[in-house]
């Protein structure tokens, strides 16, 4: 896979992600509650630095996390070295690639959340990965996609994020401005993301990405699942809430049993 | 009668629906060239008026025509009867329903054309057609299937979009002016085009006809992947029946899809 996960690539990205993730962790509850449901161990596919992996341990789940990036593990395994014994005895943490993986366990619940997904960009990527998920499903296992709701007046608009400013590990102040392309026949965004850095000292200077990432309409994940070894839908919901889907919601959640 | 099928299922938009067809859509070409690459004989779902299955005929593939209307089929009979005996002993008519016909045998080449998929609403339907496709299809047939190419612009205006008015004669003689008013569902793909026609004759008395037709929109990896998981594999997708390739402004998605063997 994919060049296009670069951006998780090197050390100063890795470093930095854990700072540029400024809201709460919305999505945590229901990836807890999914967990507490669930028979046998939990799956995340693009751990990253563990921001859903370690709560679901301390939970008591049994997590394993896999991410392409060793950068980004290098992070999550020092967060992991800093908790209690028995939690760090949950937490087992894997460098691959989600588009093709192979781990020696079946899963109850396989987690790809935030839109992790939406960075494998061609279709036989996203089928890879779902084919592997559905070989590392328990029979009565689950899986959960979040992926964005695309909202089309957002996309006509070719709308970009709001600046972004936080603190980095450094103490630096960081502001990170996003310029966002849409290319709507091939159903992809691109995001070039200029970091300007002001150090404790004022110094500055700036960094830049690039992230690629697909978008997904509904009916194309229903359909995708369908064809790469999955059952019928069980659920989609529009938010963490466990809301219905709408025009308005924020976010598409699938929720899929593997096929017999 | 389907509820699906209204717009077509009466005598006079049948006959409206043909001829406004046959001067708006190039697509013959198209077909013709893929049944001379898959070779015969060829099945067209939703065929209406044979308006462009019979210049298939007239070529020399074997045809078969299905379709829910039987006005539409009437149509498509008395337009046969005019041909050379030939082309009419290649030709066969079916009233029949997309997703659950069966025919007892294998084409080279189905197609579904001019955006008749999108008059199935659901997955469930959606698949019902396809998978019938592929019990009709030699291994490595090809299907064709045009849908239309969503305009964001139009989704997002709020409160829907007023069409423009358009006029002409009508099959009976009389001027129509007719208008119409398109609502989306975007959570579920659907939208909703109100029909208002409204037939002057000629000494003056006004008939107003009104339709509802309800179409499923489909964006592009979505018909894909329904391919995908309906047992095809696509081939190419074109923007156009001139077979231009696909972009964000492209008037129409055509797929062509092979199935898997």
């Amino acid at each position: 896979m994919s060049s296009e996960l670069s951006r998780y690539q090197d050390p100063w990205t890795a470093e930095h992600y854990d700072a540029q993730i400024t809201w709460p962790n919305p999505d945590l509850p229901l990836y807890l509650e999914m967990a507490a449901e669930s028979p046998g161990r939990v799956l995340e596919l693009a751990c990253g630095t563990g921001r859903l992996l370690l709560p679901l341990a301390r939970q008591g789940a049994t997590v394993t996390g896999l991410d392409i990036s060793s950068h980004m593990l290098a992070v999550a395994r020092r967060k992991v070295a800093a908790e209690p014994e028995e939690v760090q005895a949950r937490v087992t943490l894997v460098e691959g690639d989600m588009s093709k993986f192979a781990l020696p366990r079946a899963y109850g619940l396989i987690l790809i959340p935030f839109r992790s997904f939406q960075a494998l960009l061609t279709r036989a990527d996203q089928c890879g990965c779902l084919e592997c998920c559905a070989k590392h499903l328990l029979p009565e296992g689950r899986l959960v996609i979040n992926v964005f709701h695309p909202w089309l007046s957002k996309l006509v608009a070719q709308k970009s994020a709001e600046p972004n400013e936080y603190t980095g590990p450094n103490g630096e102040a960081v502001k990170a401005v996003s310029q966002v392309q849409f290319d709507f026949a091939e159903q992809m965004l691109t995001s070039h993301i200029t970091y300007e850095i002001t150090s404790a000292s004022s110094e500055t200077r700036s960094h830049e990405h690039v992230l690629r990432l697909r978008y997904f309409f509904r009916f194309e994940m229903e359909w995708m699942l369908e064809a790469c070894g999955f059952e019928e839908v069980e659920a989609l919901y529009g938010d963490f809430e466990r809301r219905g889907f709408t025009a308005e919601s924020p976010e598409m959640v699938f929720v899929a049993r593997r096929a017999r | 009668m389907e509820p699906e099928m209204t717009l077509y299922g009466d005598e006079w938009s049948a006959e409206t629906l043909d001829s406004l067809t046959r001067s708006h859509i190039s697509d013959v070409g198209l077909w013709l060239a893929l049944a001379n690459e898959a070779g015969g004989p060829v099945l067209e779902l939703a065929c209406g008026a044979a308006r462009a299955l019979l210049p298939l005929a007239q070529a020399g593939h074997e045809c078969v025509g299905v379709d829910l209307s039987p006005h539409m089929l009437a149509i498509a009979r008395r337009k046969l009867e005019g041909e050379p005996e030939e082309v009419r002993g290649r030709m066969s008519l079916v009233e029949g329903n997309m997703k659950s016909f069966e025919l007892g045998r294998e084409f080279g080449l189905i197609f579904i054309t001019a955006r008749s998929l999108q008059a199935l609403l659901s997955r469930e339907d959606q698949r019902a057609c396809l998978q019938r496709c592929a019990r009709h299809l030699r291994p490595g047939g090809l299907l064709g299937i045009d849908v239309f190419n969503p305009r964001l612009d139009r989704l997002v205006r709020p409160g829907g979009v007023d069409e423009e008015p358009d006029e002409y004669d009508g099959p009976d003689g009389c001027r129509v002016r007719e208008t119409g008013h398109t609502d989306y569902d975007l959570a579920n793909q659907t939208l909703v085009w109100r029909s208002r026609a409204e037939c002057t004759s000629g000494d003056g008395q006004v008939v107003v006809r009104e339709y509802d037709c309800p179409l499923h929109y489909f964006f592009r990896f979505e018909v894909e992947w329904m391919l995908e998981a309906c047992g095809f594999e696509v081939e190419a997708l074109y923007g156009d029946f001139a077979r231009s390739p696909f972009t964000a402004e492209s008037p129409e998605m055509v797929f062509v899809a092979r199935r898997k063997p």
